[in-house]
């Protein structure tokens, strides 16, 4: 028997080749993605071990907090001297703003400081040497900085007039030694030159030991001295070994993490590949009914047979998992060469193969497919031996019992929107989690009577476009309901996750535009720093893609009420009518003519206790005007009144505070980019200590954010999506293969070999169009509601968020899993179209 | 359903009613409606080259029941493929009527197959995504045409297939099929009916109807038709045999009885 399936594997093998395929991306991704984790683990743990090696003992504030800077100090001056004592250290940091070569904006940066001693220095220079001099830095290699880049660095507190300093970088340290820094750029400095920009405090202190001494003894005489010492509760003393390996714990929780989102994707994908391997076998296996019968009829029991086929299955899920192995470990080599050489969250340098992951990746390849191949085969296998003394039956499949699949599924469906409904009114998340699964679980069961219906349906309307060869592949897609079924709910699956991906990602990026635009109601708003000329807004508004500017004055008015005492209070003065032109939203905040806006804040914290409604009179020397109080919402932070209101006073000393600027509508990512740049150049022309703030900034980044988020949860789902379309390609080359007679004859009679070639792709097209439209509604409905249950949960005050359906985003998904359903289907109708009808009608 | 034999159809059973006499046109005896001149059909190259037919000369005349005899491996499949235009000749040249089929490509011998030719396979290999009806028009779907309604209803009638029209072929015995393919064949008025082995899968009573079919097609109607067959009963439904041996023509008889067909066959065999 086992030469049978050899033999059988043999012969079928270019009917395998895509279910092969199918197996070889799923275990190459859960391999990859196994690999990747372990290797990030090392990576780290393997750079914090050479960044502790010399370092004996840590003495660091645990996570409380409460220790006083100082404290460190004492200890430090306590246990110099002690003959355990060889050197030791202060990794005392600070941050800065910097502004790297060439960028326009400052990013939030460390500066740390060196040790003194050669010992404790762990960072290893790769290029240029250890600050010497004053403003010299050092840094790691990827962050687009060479040996004499030149830093901006702006220091936080200090004197007037020394807040920048112009940095030279004189080294570069290897990326690892950059490990422990995601995100925050950081810059190394001689621990002089870290002090004098305000690395005061220590992060932590670190010991060397003496020749002889083991770090344990240190650590113990480290922490007799502390006893001695007061408030020194908080404090950590462990040893450098000890150190590193609680870093690395807490540095790679994140990358574990992330490698758990992974393993989901790679979940799905190994699913959709199941429902690949299950459609491929059953199709193969009818094609052997007469084969499976006749070895039967000679006098295998089922139970050979059995063995037999499954057999096949084995060796093929072997085979395909451990090229899926090789692919898996490639590609994560690749990956973690890509990323040596870049910052990116995941610490990443070489590759760590350890024997886990790949038997994980073995495993979960080899028994998915021999699972997804156990149903088809039994139901093989249960064939009489008289089934091969018949004809070929060409009857059409149908596919009864569906009953209790459809009951299940109905089951599942309806209790399981109704648990999204309930959830949804009633802020239970996970009652809408729960829902949407058992719905998409119910919609799976439900796709064998659903799809084919659709298919039949829509065949129906658009086959006629489609002329004969349409009418024939509407026919054609509902012959075989429950292989139809099964390549579809593979697309299904991929298709519902994306287009929740998608919809939930404009969901929550509509929300985020109305909560920006709330909360900055300007695209850019410029601040004078000195003062600005009084033709800055003629400046402003002639800039491109400026489509509307106005100026917000300042001046210092006296209130209070009619009699009583005065105060002096800097007010903001706006002109409502041009808020109104370019402002996003004129909200609760903006003054019109006869009203003064407060701050909601100010009335409990001992500021203003001007209530709604008060009057209450402003002076500007002899001249005053009574206004209407009015309190603003949290995120005003000035008070303001009109224009009109202020120019009644005519004071002398108003001067331009502020100038909002509204940007064109249409504009894209760069194009907001260089607006905003344009805007920061003509307002630094004109004012050195200007300053940028305003909604496009905060725009572009949250775009951004999003934008890559969504690349990246999508090329996941995109190796789902894959395998599910190269599912309908294999089912189309299964069915072309099946029905070659049926061509032959169709030829005979007159179907020209375009013709034929239409017939197959419309059938393809047919199939996957009906899967993406169910799901492309489904994952429109899951992502929209996903988000609003989940953000009608966090506003406090319950508000909805509307649901908004990308429609263009889910037009293209539907669009692009057509045409790759009827591209997979290319390869099968080309064969089918060049076998000569002579040739097809005589192969019986 | 059983089938009612030709002498107790009422009279006219082929004929177009809406065009009375319209079967009288095709009555034109001695018009030749497939002429191959010359036909050679090697197959494979060089060592393993199988010369399938050796420079055949045949006529097949316009309104007759031709039947194409012979052992196995003479040819005579192959030569039936090549008059059908579904295969193409290594040599020699074919004519359906005025048509050089010869050098046609095959987007166009697939025009003339749909609009010119009709096939009655041994395997009925009807479509079965499609119910009777539907295969029947099948051809003319094909060719965007619309079948002529007094021809369909008249062949429908007269094949006993009034009551099976909306049955997927599964739900049809095989003398049904093949009576639907028959229909198939007949509907678009071919040039030819090509028919191979046409009773191969039926029982010899289905089979005696199929044949009774076929000839009637051709005496009442002036269909033509060539069928393929190795059955010597089966012959002696058509008009003329033709008897190939080892791809040549090797003889002819016209109006054939079964001794005079097995008589010949016997004598190639030698």
């Amino acid at each position: 028997m086992f030469s049978l399936s050899l033999a059988q594997l043999r012969s079928q093998a270019h009917r395998l080749v895509a279910t092969a395929v199918a197996i070889v991306i799923a275990v190459g991704f859960v391999v990859a993605t196994l690999v990747l984790n372990d290797s990030s683990r090392q990576t780290v743990l393997g750079a914090l071990a050479s960044q502790y090696l010399h370092t004996d003992v840590v003495v660091a504030p645990d996570d409380t907090g409460e220790v006083a800077p100082q404290t460190l100090a004492k200890v430090a001056s306590a246990i110099t001297g002690n003959p355990a004592v060889a050197a030791l250290t202060f990794d005392s940091s600070t941050y800065v703003s910097a502004r790297l070569p060439g960028r326009a904006a400052y990013q939030f940066s460390q500066v740390t400081g060196l040790a003194n001693d050669e010992v404790l220095r762990w960072q290893k220079l790769e290029e240029g040497s250890w600050p010497s001099e004053p403003n010299q830095i050092v840094t790691a290699v990827g962050r687009d900085l060479e040996v004499g880049s030149v830093v901006e660095i702006r220091i936080f507190g200090a004197e007037p007039g020394q807040e920048t300093v112009q940095a030279t970088v004189v080294g570069l340290t290897e990326r690892s030694s950059d490990i422990a820094s995601i995100g925050t750029p950081l810059f190394w400095a001689a621990s002089d030159q870290a002090r004098a920009w305000g690395a005061t405090s220590g992060g932590a202190l670190r010991v060397a030991a003496t020749a002889g001494t083991t770090p344990q003894d240190l650590a113990l005489t480290v922490r007799q001295t502390i006893q001695e010492i007061p408030e020194t509760e908080g404090l950590n003393v462990r040893t450098g070994e000890q150190e590193a390996e609680a870093l690395a714990d807490a540095l790679t929780s994140d990358t574990a993490v992330l490698a758990n989102v992974l393993l989901v994707f790679a979940a799905i994908a190994v699913f959709v590949c199941a429902l690949v391997i299950a459609n491929t076998f059953s199709v193969l296996l009818a094609q052997r009914v007469r084969e499976l019968a006749l070895l039967r009829a000679v006098g295998a029991g089922a139970g050979q047979l059995r063995i037999s086929v499954l057999t096949e299955s084995l060796a093929i899920g072997l085979i395909a998992s451990l090229l899926g192995l090789l692919g898996g470990l490639g590609v994560a080599a690749g990956i973690s060469a890509l990323a040596a050489r870049y910052e990116t969250p995941v610490p990443l340098a070489g590759i760590t193969i350890t024997w886990p992951p790949l038997a994980i990746g073995l495993a979960v390849g080899v028994v998915v497919t021999v699972i997804a191949a156990f149903m088809p085969v039994w139901k093989a296998t249960r064939i009489s031996p008289m089934a091969a003394m018949r004809p070929l039956d060409d009857a059409p499949v149908r596919s009864g019992g569906g009953l209790i699949r459809r009951l299940l599924g109905l089951l599942l469906l309806i209790p399981g929107a109704g648990a999204i409904w309930w959830g949804h009114q009633e802020y239970a998340l996970h009652a809408v989690i729960g829902g949407g699964m058992a719905t998409f679980l119910g919609t799976l069961l439900l796709a064998r009577w659903l799809v084919p219906l659709l298919v039949s349906l829509v065949g129906r309307i658009v086959g006629p476009a489609g002329q004969v060869p349409g009418r024939l592949a509407a026919l054609n897609a509902t012959r075989n309901p429950r292989r139809t079924a099964a390549t579809a709910t593979a697309l299904i699956v991929g298709v519902t996750l994306s287009t929740t991906i998608v919809s939930a990602a404009a969901t929550v990026r509509a929300y985020g535009v109305s909560e920006i635009d709330e909360t900055y109601p300007t695209d850019v708003a410029v601040s004078a720093g000195q003062g600005f000329p009084d033709d800055m807004l003629n400046t402003v508004t002639a800039l491109p893609h400026v489509q509307a500017a106005l100026t917000v004055t300042s001046a210092y008015l006296e209130i209070g009420r009619g009699r009583g005492e005065r105060d002096s209070q800097n007010v903001q003065a706006i002109n409502p009518q041009e808020a109104s032109q370019v402002m996003r939203a004129v909200g609760q905040d903006m003054p019109t003519d006869g009203t003064i806006v407060f701050p909601s804040w100010g009335s409990d914290e001992g500021g203003w206790d001007y209530a709604d409604g008060d009057k209450i009179t402003l002076w500007a020397g002899q001249r005053k005007v009574e206004l209407t109080v009015r309190r603003g919402s949290d995120n005003l932070n000035d008070v303001r009144m009109s224009r009109n209101d202020l120019a009644t006073l005519k004071t002398a000393d108003a001067e331009v505070y502020e100038i909002w600027v509204r940007l064109a509508d249409d504009l894209g990512k760069s194009e907001r980019a260089d607006a905003v740049d344009a805007i920061a150049r003509a307002s630094a022309d004109a004012d050195p200590d200007s300053t940028l703030g305003g909604s496009a900034e905060a725009r572009v980044s949250a775009d951004e954010f999003l934008d890559t988020m969504l690349l990246i949860v999508l090329s996941l789902l995109g190796v789902a999506v894959i395998i599910a379309v190269i599912g309908v390609g294999n089912t189309m080359a299964l069915s072309v293969l099946e029905r070659r007679r049926e061509s032959g004859v169709l030829r005979a009679l007159g179907l020209t070999r375009s013709q034929l070639r239409w017939m197959l792709l419309w059938e393809a097209m047919l199939i996957a169009a009906v899967a993406s439209a169910i799901g492309v509604a489904l994952g429109a409905f899951y992502g929209t509601g996903a988000v609003t249950s989940l953000f009608r949960l966090l506003n406090s005050d319950g508000s909805d968020v509307p649901a908004v359906i990308p429609v263009g985003q889910l037009a293209a998904i539907l669009i692009g899993a057509t045409l790759s359903g009827a591209l997979a289907s290319v390869l099968p109708s080309r064969r089918a179209a060049k076998v000569s009808p002579v040739e097809a009608i005589a192969s019986l | 359903m059983s089938w009612s034999s030709p002498q107790h159809q009422q009279p006219g059973g082929w004929t177009d009613e809406r065009q009375p006499g319209a079967g009288q046109q095709y009555r034109r005896p001695m018009q030749v409606a497939v002429r191959a001149r010359g036909v050679r059909k090697i197959y494979g190259r060089g060592a393993s080259e199988v010369a399938a037919l050796r420079g055949i000369d045949v006529d097949f005349e316009q309104g007759a029941f031709t039947a194409i005899m012979g052992p196995s491996g003479s040819g005579k499949s192959t030569l039936m493929h090549v008059l059908a235009g579904l295969d193409v000749v290594t040599d020699g040249q074919v004519w359906l009527g005025e048509t050089e089929l010869t050098g046609l490509n095959d987007a166009r011998l697939t025009r003339l197959r749909r609009d010119r030719i009709g096939f009655v396979f041994q395997a009925f290999n009807l479509i079965p995504a499609l119910s009777a009806k539907a295969n029947i028009e099948l051809p003319l779907t094909l060719a965007r045409r619309k079948p002529d309604q007094g021809w369909y209803d008249s062949i429908v009638r007269r094949l006993g297939l009034t009551e099976r029209l909306q049955h997927r072929p599964a739900e049809l015995s095989g003398g049904q099929q093949q009576r639907v393919a028959i229909a198939r064949a007949l509907l678009p008025r071919p040039d030819v009916v090509f028919a191979d082995e046409p009773t191969g899968n039926l029982d010899s009573t289905a089979g005696a109807e199929v044949l009774s079919m076929l000839r009637s097609s051709v005496r009442e109607a002036g269909q033509t038709v060539v069928m393929v067959t190795h059955d010597p009963v089966a012959a002696t439904y058509a008009d003329r045999v033709v008897l190939l041996a080892d791809g040549a023509v090797a003889g002819e008889l016209f109006s054939p009885t079964t001794d005079s067909v097995l008589d010949a066959l016997r004598r190639l065999g030698r």
